[in-house]
């Protein structure tokens, strides 16, 4: 079949350029260095700097590494939301996961010096926890309410209001902390692939990794999702079950990602949608896997991109991802409209 | 599509006693209708047909397992529905239903081949078996032109005939539709119908669908279903309903009525005017409809008595007696324009 | 871990020494060390003389410490602040001796890296990214003067410094003289100044007026000054919003209004008046008593840390000048 060639050409294409993505990653930096001495480092040749090692091997090797699985987790959970509420702005930021995730962060930072922080320890490790304890809260809750309400839409709607009660307490929160607190806050919020590190990367990419396995397992029931409900069960679908899997896979690759990340925007928006428009199809037999894949380039680009504009060190994740994201989303829709105009 | 059971044709696929079907909603249920008792078998066609608000959907997402019944059993294929899982039940019942299918970059091969799923493993690959059952789906369904469209490409009618070999692809003995031909053009609604007759015939399908159009359903169904709001089913064959007045009964309303000859409701108007025709024919049948639409009862009358004679020729040509004249017009227009004149 | 830093989340017996003012963190009698408390109550033991000689610093106040203890041309690293006043670190990052390794809140991590600094000096906030300077064995020093709630605690910190770079007994013997001539100035006022004028602070933004807790750093500075400060009562540490109108109500009738407040171009009443046209019927700015601090002319967030005595002296200059007349004001001044 034709649309099988073009689809193992995009396939390789992708994977070409996540690779090229993935060793500009490792080449470009604030600091330059000649790419001789990068493949030293790698091959046991001579470099000229010890330092240098350490920043290719222990900066941005983990950080290249750590935007391929952010970006593969937030796309592939924003392509289960997507497929699940049948709407093409579900992300992982819609059903409130983000906004628990900040919650949770917004609880440790903000209030230091009172109760929580008596319980936890203010560091990278309890900013971690308390982002994934505030995103698990939140699928908690929406898990909790889905065999609860009967449909999608409703459940949709209540993960919006989740998030916006929960941006709320946080605005509350931010109102009544000190400029320093405020700036832990802020700091985590602008986003950043930098702080894995190899020192979490099991736990990040142990995660990650069987969140995505889990996605690949759901595909055929993501199909039948596509047609709505009661095709779904006709089809032979468990539709509880299956939305209790869907919305917990999706939740915990958010809030993986975000825990470890922070609220990062818009790659979980877009990229569904550039595979789906690139493959031309909404198979998730095909998407699945492209989604997986393509998530990791894009991330490898934003990543790139952040840490482009010279010396002064990166530029927030979360502003290059929404400046390139938003756009695309943008011109998806206008895509879609004119065909059908058309 | 492979024949099922076609030397025992009439195999039970459908009983329903005490059955009542309706809505829970927090310990409070409101029945739309109750005390159903239905039956149908294999190479049925049966048309259910009902006003808007009486239950029709209501009955059929129940008849199909996707909402429970309030009260009663439901045997479908000579088991308790409840005692089927969803897996199996997906081999026995298929639907099309009223629900919107809008998908983005879904090819209508894809979509068709999904009726496969209760057949296959866990990540729904195909197997050579079920692609030529796609094939076959497709074909019966008459929509090989469209194979590697997208559905948003599609219009409702064909949409409509997609889902339909999607339902076909999943080769379960009960088809069940909801409303398939609303929507669609005439000829569409013709087509779909004689897709539909023809795999209840020559597939041996039991087929269950809601329609609002009358004349197709006496044309087509084996038997007709009527339920109102007065929580009472009739059933028949059309013919019997037609002759037993139950369509004239049950659809009764003030200016419309049943014509017993047609199979058609017509718009009954209130002033009473008599008018006599002469001539036959293809012309002359014409003639009659469009006098009946202005109203006008219309009587026979023996040559030289009538008002109206129309010529027994190919072409138009009728002939109106007027009080002081005879005037001859070759349109229905001029016809009736003269006769409104004359008033 | 390495280093000189060393995290013990169970908490070892040692003999515990105060730090006279601080309470953020105190001495090992028996080890020497100096422990520092985090925001959760967990100590970390700094070994002393273990900084080395290449140090990067993430805030400015940094700057400021290390210079006094004569650490300035160790700093290899710096923050691109707009309130580095320095003269001698402005220079040497002009000439590229010193690197910029964060500008606002991003860090260049690999710029630090390079360096291969022998210590960081950073607080709380970062912590989530010095996990990669620590697993390289580069010994992270969080510094948290901020914390602690009185002019002469945060001054004190300066003993931390002193311990890492093995200067302790200078650090020790500047924060005696400040202290001294802190306390000095402030028994002196106790028991010469005739009445205690009331003041408040701050300004409001969107509605919302920040006002130093009662219990708090500028509260502290407010009591040694000789002031009656209006919010005394809330016993908070930090700022806390008010509503504007609250403020207003207690403001009016002040004697004194302290504010600090950035602007390149020259403060006045019409500028003040121009922000919020209600500011004009406080007591203290019909009175001309607005007492100003404009951080783009002074080095108040930089050196101000450690210069609690001037800042002291400032405050009574402006408030009772008949008792230090000859005082030449540095931070604060009276705005005519």
């Amino acid at each position: 079949m034709k649309t099988q060639y073009r689809n193992i050409l995009l396939f390789t294409g992708i994977f070409l350029a996540g690779i090229l993505l993935f060793f500009l990653n490792v080449l470009l930096g604030s600091v330059s260095i000649p790419a001789g001495d990068v493949f030293n480092i790698f091959f046991g040749g001579d470099v000229e700097k010890a330092s240098w090692a350490t920043i290719i091997i222990d900066s941005r090797l983990p950080m290249a590494l750590t935007a391929v699985l952010a970006g593969s987790a937030l796309s592939v959970s924003g392509l289960l939301m997507q497929t699940l509420f049948r709407n093409p702005l579900a992300g992982p930021s819609v059903l409130g996961v983000s906004s628990g995730a900040s919650l949770g962060v917004a609880m440790v930072t903000l209030l230091a010096g009172g109760v929580l922080s008596e319980m936890l320890l203010i560091n990278n490790v309890s900013i971690i926890i308390a982002a994934f304890a505030g995103a698990g809260g939140v699928i908690f809750v929406l898990l909790f309410l889905a065999p609860r309400v009967g449909n999608n839409i409703v459940l949709l709607i209540i993960g919006l209001m989740i998030g916006y009660a929960v941006s709320s307490i946080v605005n509350v929160l931010q109102f009544f902390s000190s400029d320093h607190d405020l700036q832990a806050y802020i700091l985590w919020g602008l986003g950043s692939f930098s702080k894995v590190g190899w020192q979490n990367m099991v736990y990040f990419s142990g995660i990650v990794i069987a969140g995505l396995v889990a996605a690949i397992l759901l595909m055929k029931p993501l199909n039948m999702i596509l047609l709505g409900d009661n095709y779904a069960f006709n089809l032979g679908l468990n539709m509880r079950k299956a939305r209790l899997l869907v919305i917990s896979v999706a939740g915990i690759l958010a809030a993986i990602v975000t825990a470890f990340c922070g609220p990062i925007a818009f790659i979980g928006i877009a990229v569904p949608h550039i595979v789906r428009n690139l493959f031309k199809s909404n198979n998730h037999r095909v998407i699945c896997p492209a989604v997986i894949l393509c998530g990791g380039v894009f991330a490898l680009l934003v990543s790139l991109l952040s840490r482009l504009p010279g010396s002064m060190g990166a530029l927030p994740v979360n502003a290059i991802s929404s400046l390139i994201g938003a756009p695309i989303v943008v011109w998806v829709i206008f895509r879609n409209r004119n065909r059908e105009v058309a | 599509m492979r024949k099922q059971n076609t030397d025992n044709s009439r195999i039970p696929i459908l009983g329903a006693y005490h059955l009542s079907v309706g809505y829970t909603q927090s310990n409070t249920k409101s029945e739309v209708q109750k005390n159903l008792k239905l039956k149908m078998f294999t190479g049925e066609l049966v048309c259910l047909l009902g006003p808007n608000g009486a239950g029709k959907s209501t009955l059929l997402r129940t008849l199909s397992g996707i909402q429970p019944s309030i009260k009663g059993d439901i045997k479908v294929a000579g088991k308790n529905l409840d005692d089927y899982s969803i897996q199996e039940l997906a081999k026995v019942v298929s639907t099309v239903l009223t629900d919107q299918v809008f998908v983005d970059h879904m090819r209508v091969y894809d979509l068709v081949a999904m009726g496969r799923y209760p057949y296959t493993g866990y990540f729904g690959r195909l197997s050579v078996l079920d692609h030529e059952i796609i094939d076959e789906a497709i074909a019966l369904a008459g929509i090989e032109p469209l194979k590697e469209r997208f559905l948003d490409q599609l219009s409702d009618g064909e949409r409509q005939k997609v889902m339909i070999a999607r339902a076909l692809a999943q080769e379960t003995p009960f088809i069940i539709l909801d409303e398939p031909m609303a929507f669609l053009d005439f000829p569409s609604k013709l087509e779909l119908m004689q897709i539909l007759r023809n795999l209840a015939s020559e597939h041996n399908k039991a087929i269950l669908m809601t329609t609002h159009d009358l004349s197709l359903s006496i044309q087509s169904a084996d038997w007709i279903w009527l339920i109102g709001h007065d929580q009472r089913i009739r059933r028949g064959v059309p013919e019997d309903l037609v002759l037993k007045g139950d369509f004239a009964d049950f659809f009764k309303k003030d200016d419309i009525s049943f014509d017993m000859h047609t199979g058609e409701f017509r718009i009954e108007n209130a002033t009473e005017k008599r008018i006599s025709v002469r001539g036959g024919g293809l012309n002359g049948s014409w003639v009659r409809k469009a006098l009946m639409r202005k109203g006008y009862t219309i009587t026979n009358a023996a040559k030289g008595k009538e008002k109206i004679y129309v010529a027994n020729k190919p072409e138009l040509e009728v002939t109106v007696k007027l009080k002081d004249k005879e005037v001859t017009v070759n349109s229905v227009k001029d016809l009736l324009l003269m006769l409104e004149k004359e008033q | 871990m390495s280093g000189c830093a060393q995290k013990s989340p169970e908490k070892k017996a040692f003999e515990k020494v105060g730090a006279k003012y601080a309470e953020q963190f105190f001495f090992d009698e028996a080890s020497g060390d100096i422990m520092l408390l985090d925001p959760t109550g967990n100590t970390t033991a700094l070994r002393c003389d273990t900084a080395g000689e290449r140090l990067v610093c993430l805030s400015s106040t940094h700057i400021a410490f290390l210079t006094a203890i004569g650490e300035a041309g160790h700093i290899i690293g710096a923050p691109d602040s707009a309130y580095i006043f320095d003269s001698d670190i402005k220079a040497k990052i002009r000439s590229g001796e010193t690197a910029i390794v964060a500008s606002g809140a991003a860090l260049n991590e690999e710029l630090i890296l390079e360096l291969a600094p022998s210590a960081i000096f950073t607080d709380n906030m970062r912590a989530s990214e010095m996990t990669l300077f620590e697993a390289q064995g580069i010994p992270v020093i969080y510094i948290e003067e901020f914390r602690e709630n009185s002019p002469l605690a945060r001054a004190e910190w300066i003993k931390v410094f002193g311990c890492v770079t093995g200067k302790q007994h200078l650090a020790d013997s500047i924060f005696s003289t400040i202290e001294a001539e802190y306390n000095e100035l402030k028994n002196s006022v106790a028991e010469n100044a005739k009445l205690r004028p009331t003041i408040f602070g701050g300004t409001e933004y969107q509605g919302v007026w920040y006002v130093s807790g009662g219990a708090s750093y500028i509260a502290g500075f407010y009591q040694d000054a000789g002031t009656e400060y209006v919010f005394a009562d809330n016993k908070h540490t930090s700022s806390i919003p008010m509503d504007f109108e609250a403020v207003y109500e207690k403001g009016m009738e002040c004697d004194f209004w302290r504010i600090v407040f950035a602007s390149s171009s020259k403060v006045s009443y019409n500028m003040l008046e121009g922000f919020n046209a209600h500011y004009a019927d406080f007591n203290a700015f019909k009175n001309k008593s607005v007492i100003l601090c404009n951080p783009a002319e002074s080095a108040y967030f930089e050196k101000g840390v450690i210069e609690p005595h001037i800042i002291l002296a400032d405050l009574v200059y402006a408030v009772h000048p008949e008792l230090i007349p000859e005082h030449k004001p540095v931070y604060y001044r009276i705005l005519n």
